[in-house]
């Protein structure tokens, strides 16, 4: 039970010529700001000591460096990210990736509840498996999860595409506006106004270069597309049961 | 908010500074009031360990005379001078209690509370509750928790919102007068004020009004009609209604429910013996490597350890806090 010290493990998929930044004795204000300096005059920077802390990587500039966290990360890590690649190695909190607008954040572990929260673009890949509201009202962009994701996610989606390759919990998509969700295993169940359609052509070239690029393999059982059915896009009095159940 | 972690250990060892140091990462969860729930070591046979506070602490020495009248009053008697600690600043004063007694638990609570400004925390034969307001650093320097050697317990700061900030109502509650068991709670009951007069109305009796104790009361009825502790954190998630995630500790387990939405997250993480949980990983992670896998704790579901599965006998460890 010691304090590990993650600079002196190895790392896999962490070169050793990236400039190592220590998060401990630094509050998130500065550990912000010396992490923005950094990655505008380095291509590739690692985190030492994370441990779990919130609010580690926000704010990241287009075309900043690839920077890969060594060990798991707290709250809102990789917010407002524009242009950044990120690498968690462990597990994410909450609102991973909120509102970010470019880049990619890659999560070697779990994440928490409402991963890309609101979310404009970029990717984010998640190895584990991913908390409820995953996906919560995004804007753009790509969630690709391996395992599951947990309940409501999806929920008022704008745009974007979110990917289970493990099942989903109750109330997939609900009250989705647009937006495409695939998930291949058991869904618990669709949420208000959700509704399965067919994938066509163009999902299942986008799906193979999206998993290809994340390094995902194609699920062995089959993906199903859930999309909003529109019904609560205007109010009808003939639907009104519809807007009871959300 | 709140914040709440709880400890397995392999064997005996310094849990109460291991929980202070979790908890300390939690701080701006909660930094009105911090507790923690310490199981030391197996006791003396017939032994009570009383954790008490004494509102007048000035005389302290005096009350505690006059707790010692009435616990003779039921046929028992005090193993030893009280502890008494006096806390920082405040008026009030934190009691250690060690008392022979083989009656009923209810018995010599009812007679200990007799004695006026005396508010009974715990009661157990290995349970001791040390909550004051303050944050986990101040109120462990203030009452010694560093210095506490056990197996396991449960710690919890406390961001107001349903009840005052005062000593009383901080986490753990006892589950009066169930010896051995506390909870700590993170979350709001929505149908407490009907749940408590129920209960009331069957003769269970509360310290305070806060929403939380009502969730120890509620564990101690069930363990008394003789469920299990796994049983009796199912039923909670149907009978309580709110958002709630509380941890629950006994003298040999540690047990954690959620409501059915579980947004109050809990993170687990096991390994070798050693069970780790908190409101948030940065917790765990000031304690542990971060090597070791967690988890969080998945919407209405009831985890329970053995504390005696995990744990190994103590080498050279005692309970008596220094």
């Amino acid at each position: 039970m010691n304090r590990s010290d993650s600079a002196v493990r190895t790392w896999p998929g962490v070169p050793a010529d990236a400039v190592h930044l220590d998060a401990d004795g630094l509050d998130a204000r500065e550990f912000n700001r010396k992490l923005q300096e950094l990655a505008q005059v380095h291509d590739l920077l690692a985190v030492d000591n994370p441990r779990a802390r919130h609010n580690l990587g926000i704010g990241l500039e287009t075309g900043a460096a690839h920077i890969h966290f060594l060990g798991s990360v707290g709250y809102y890590c990789g917010g407002f990210n524009a242009g950044a690649e990120i690498t968690v190695h462990g597990n994410a909190g909450w609102g991973l990736g909120e509102a970010m607008a470019a880049g990619q954040i890659t999560v070697r572990g779990s994440t928490a509840w409402s991963a890309g929260a609101g979310m404009r673009g970029g990717t984010i890949v998640i190895t584990g498996d991913a908390g409820p509201r995953t996906g919560i009202a995004m804007k753009g962009g790509n969630i690709l999860v391996a395992g599951t994701v947990g309940f409501m996610s999806g929920f008022m989606a704008h745009q974007g595409k979110l990917v289970a390759l493990g099942g989903a919990g109750d109330a997939l998509g609900a009250s989705m506006y647009e937006g495409r969700i695939f998930v291949a295993g058991p869904v618990a169940g669709l949420g208000a106004d959700a509704i399965e359609r067919d994938l066509d052509g163009v999902d299942l070239e986008e799906l193979r270069r999206d998993l290809a690029q994340a390094g995902l393999a194609w699920p062995a059982q089959p993906l199903h597309k859930i999309e909003a059915e529109g019904r609560l896009w205007y109010f009808d009095k003939h639907d009104a049961r519809i807007w009871r159940n959300i | 908010m709140c914040g709440q972690c709880g400890l397995i250990l392999e064997r005996a060892g310094p849990v109460g500074h291991l929980l202070r140091v979790m908890e300390g990462a939690m701080l701006h969860r909660g930094p009105d009031s911090t507790g923690f729930a310490l199981y030391g070591e197996e006791p003396k046979s017939g032994r009570i360990v009383v954790r008490t506070r004494i509102a007048d602490g000035t005389g302290a020495d005096r009350v505690a005379g006059r707790v010692a009248d009435e616990v003779a009053r039921v046929q028992g008697q005090l193993a030893g001078e009280p502890d008494v600690r006096m806390s920082l600043g405040g008026d009030a004063a934190l009691c250690r209690l060690l008392v022979n007694f083989d009656g009923p638990p209810a018995v010599l609570l009812a007679a200990i509370e007799g004695v006026e400004g005396v508010y009974v925390h715990s009661m157990g034969r290995r349970l001791e509750i040390i909550k004051d307001v303050g944050t986990a650093e101040q109120v462990a320097a203030r009452h010694g928790v560093d210095q506490f050697i056990g197996t396991h317990g449960l710690a919890h700061s406390r961001l107001a919102t349903e009840s005052t900030v005062d000593v009383e109502m901080s986490h753990p509650f006892w589950a009066r007068p169930y010896l051995d068991v506390a909870i700590t709670h993170n979350g709001q009951l929505t149908n407490f004020h009907k749940m408590r007069r129920l209960m009331s109305q069957r003769g269970l009796q509360f310290l305070t009004d806060n929403d939380s104790e009502l969730i120890s009361v509620y564990i101690a009825e069930q363990l008394s009609l003789g469920r299990s502790l796994e049983d009796a954190l199912r039923r909670s998630i149907t009978d309580l209604d709110g958002v709630f995630t509380y941890l629950l500790s006994t003298a040999d387990a540690v047990g954690c429910a959620t409501d059915p939405l579980a947004i109050k997250p809990l993170v687990l993480s096991h390994v070798a013996g050693t069970v780790a949980m908190a409101t948030e990983e940065q917790a765990i992670r000031q304690v542990f490597d971060s090597e070791l896998v967690t988890e969080y704790v998945r919407e209405g579901a009831v985890v329970v350890w053995d504390v005696a599965r995990t744990s190994r006998s103590a080498v050279g460890a005692h309970s008596e806090p220094q």
